[in-house]
């Protein structure tokens, strides 16, 4: 059956970027449930999702792609698979400067790839413009769990950053719908 | 009785101080004779290596001039710079004589004076010239991670904005940031990588095998190398790290179809949508840095195509929605 909308997940810990990453490409105003952040631990910012987030973009001659983010914080994990049911793909954003960036990984990364192995795209923001090693860190921990997806460096404040991640993420999806046929 | 070759070389001086630059001069008439080269005087833009203050080495040299060895002469009140032919100043003639005869033995083969190859590496790399589709350094990458020289030691390939090390055990490339700045923006050429005896210097950027390879083939492998088969599928056997790989569609989608399944060229250049050289240049790239699966192509596999996309679930969306965000359709 062919669609006329999808929807793409954007997923990870609290201060990666989903909402701005979502407001960047969302043609209507960003549907937000930000709240005041009481765990300053995790991240040191005013305000957190614990609901989704939610925008969308429209699709000039009808349809639309539906951008769903979850919240960062475990303790709301029920949303997750809710949320990632029939989306046809998952960018998972990571704070490059956290402490604990390979914990993350694990928990998205798998929480994720376990829902059917939708196409993922990793994205690590914070990051110098010359450092390789982490994301070659990362994309080994991928490995290690059998998990193919990409790794980019972003910056989510820049919107050409975010496309790089949904158009890594389209590839996934055409590659994944290619058919072979007899010549 | 056999005559013995004596190759010229031209020495170009940037930047140098006037004591320096008339000391050098003096240097070179005298060590004129006492080497396989014949060095001389000649403006920078002709020269075949060139000689520049420590402050011209760090503001980095412009690109007419980069793909020349480079001897950088030092002040003694200054750490060594991190490039593999300096002299402190003041220096001796002796010691301008032995660097001189250093970058003399790592020289193209056309260009070095000195027929006897200084490594094992280098004549391995410049046996096979006639029929190379990439370039010496690129050869003798090759050779480093394939061949039976491969080991812990250290290589180096000499660039003017600085050395660029590799360990072939540890595939990793280590280069000061101006050099990987350089690398990332535009085309340098590199020499052959050699053995390099010392250790690897400090404060120097690690750059993983694959964005090094990615970077370099831009100009040094962009014709499958003579060593891969053209007539095969090629698959990926993990994403390769895009953190200096062209943010392109192109890129994107050769990445993502040979993840998924093994595919020729041909059906390559058609699911991607991309020329020749695109597809060579990521294979090699891919290649160099251990992450390709090549399997000689049955009959059956060479007989089919790609099915048109728009067919696909979400074929037409991904059009509109590419078209929406001006990626281009």
């Amino acid at each position: 059956m062919i669609s006329d909308e999808f929807k793409i997940l954007f997923t990870g810990p609290m201060g990666a970027g989903k909402t701005t990453a979502i407001t960047a490409l969302s043609d209507q105003q960003c549907v937000s449930t930000e709240v005041v952040n009481t765990d300053l631990t995790q991240c040191d910012k005013e305000t957190t999702t614990v609901g989704l987030d939610y925008g969308h973009i429209d699709i000039p001659g009808g349809g639309g792609v539906r951008l769903y983010g979850t919240p960062g914080q475990e303790r709301f994990r029920f949303m997750w698979s809710i949320l990632a049911n029939n989306a046809a793909g998952v960018i998972v954003l990571l704070n490059g400067e956290h402490p604990e960036l390979e914990d993350h990984t694990a928990t998205f990364v798998d929480a994720f790839w376990q829902q059917g192995k939708m196409p993922m795209v990793v994205g690590v923001g914070r990051l110098a413009s010359d450092d390789f090693e982490t994301i070659e860190r990362i994309t080994e921990t991928l490995m290690r769990r059998q998990i193919a997806a990409p790794v980019f460096s972003v910056d989510v404040r820049n919107k050409d950053d975010v496309l790089l991640l949904v158009e890594a993420l389209l590839c996934q999806i055409e590659a994944n719908e290619l058919e072979m046929v007899e010549a | 009785m056999s005559a013995e070759i004596i190759e010229k070389q031209r020495l170009g001086f940037i930047g140098l101080g006037e004591d320096t630059a008339s000391a050098c001069l003096s240097m070179l008439r005298i060590v004129d004779g006492r080497s396989g080269t014949s060095w001389s005087h000649s403006s920078p833009e002709q020269a075949d290596v060139l000689m520049t203050s420590y402050e011209v080495f760090q503001q980095g040299l412009d690109d007419k001039k980069s793909d020349k060895p480079c001897i950088v002469v030092y002040p003694s009140n200054q750490q060594k710079p991190s490039t593999r032919f300096s002299l402190q100043h003041p220096f001796r003639v002796m010691q301008l004589l032995s660097v001189l005869e250093e970058v003399a033995a790592t020289l193209q083969p056309s260009q070095r004076s000195n027929q006897a190859s200084t490594s094992t590496l280098t004549s391995l790399a410049s046996a096979n010239d006639g029929e190379q589709t990439v370039s010496p350094f690129w050869q003798s990458l090759h050779q480093a991670i394939k061949g039976p020289l491969k080991s812990s030691e250290i290589l180096v390939s000499e660039t003017p904005h600085g050395p660029l090390y590799f360990k072939p055990a540890a595939q990793r490339f280590y280069a000061n940031k101006v050099l990987l700045k350089k690398l990332t923006a535009s085309s340098l050429e590199l020499t052959q990588l050699v053995p390099w005896r010392g250790a690897l210097p400090d404060g120097l950027t690690t750059c993983p095998l694959f964005s090094l390879c990615w970077l370099v083939s831009r100009d040094s492998a962009n014709r499958l190398a003579s060593w891969i088969s053209e007539h095969g599928t090629f698959q990926l056997k993990r994403w390769p790290n895009f953190g200096s790989l062209e943010k392109n569609r192109i890129y994107l989608s050769l990445s993502a179809l040979m993840m998924k399944q093994p595919l020729t060229r041909q059906q390559l250049q058609q699911a991607a949508q991309c020329t020749e050289e695109n597809i060579d240049r990521f294979i090699n790239a891919c290649e160099m840095s251990g992450l390709l699966v090549f399997q000689e192509a049955a009959n059956a596999s060479v007989n089919v195509a790609v099915s048109n996309q728009s067919k696909g679930r979400f074929g037409g969306l991904i059009k509109g929605l590419r078209s929406r965000l001006g990626l281009g359709v």
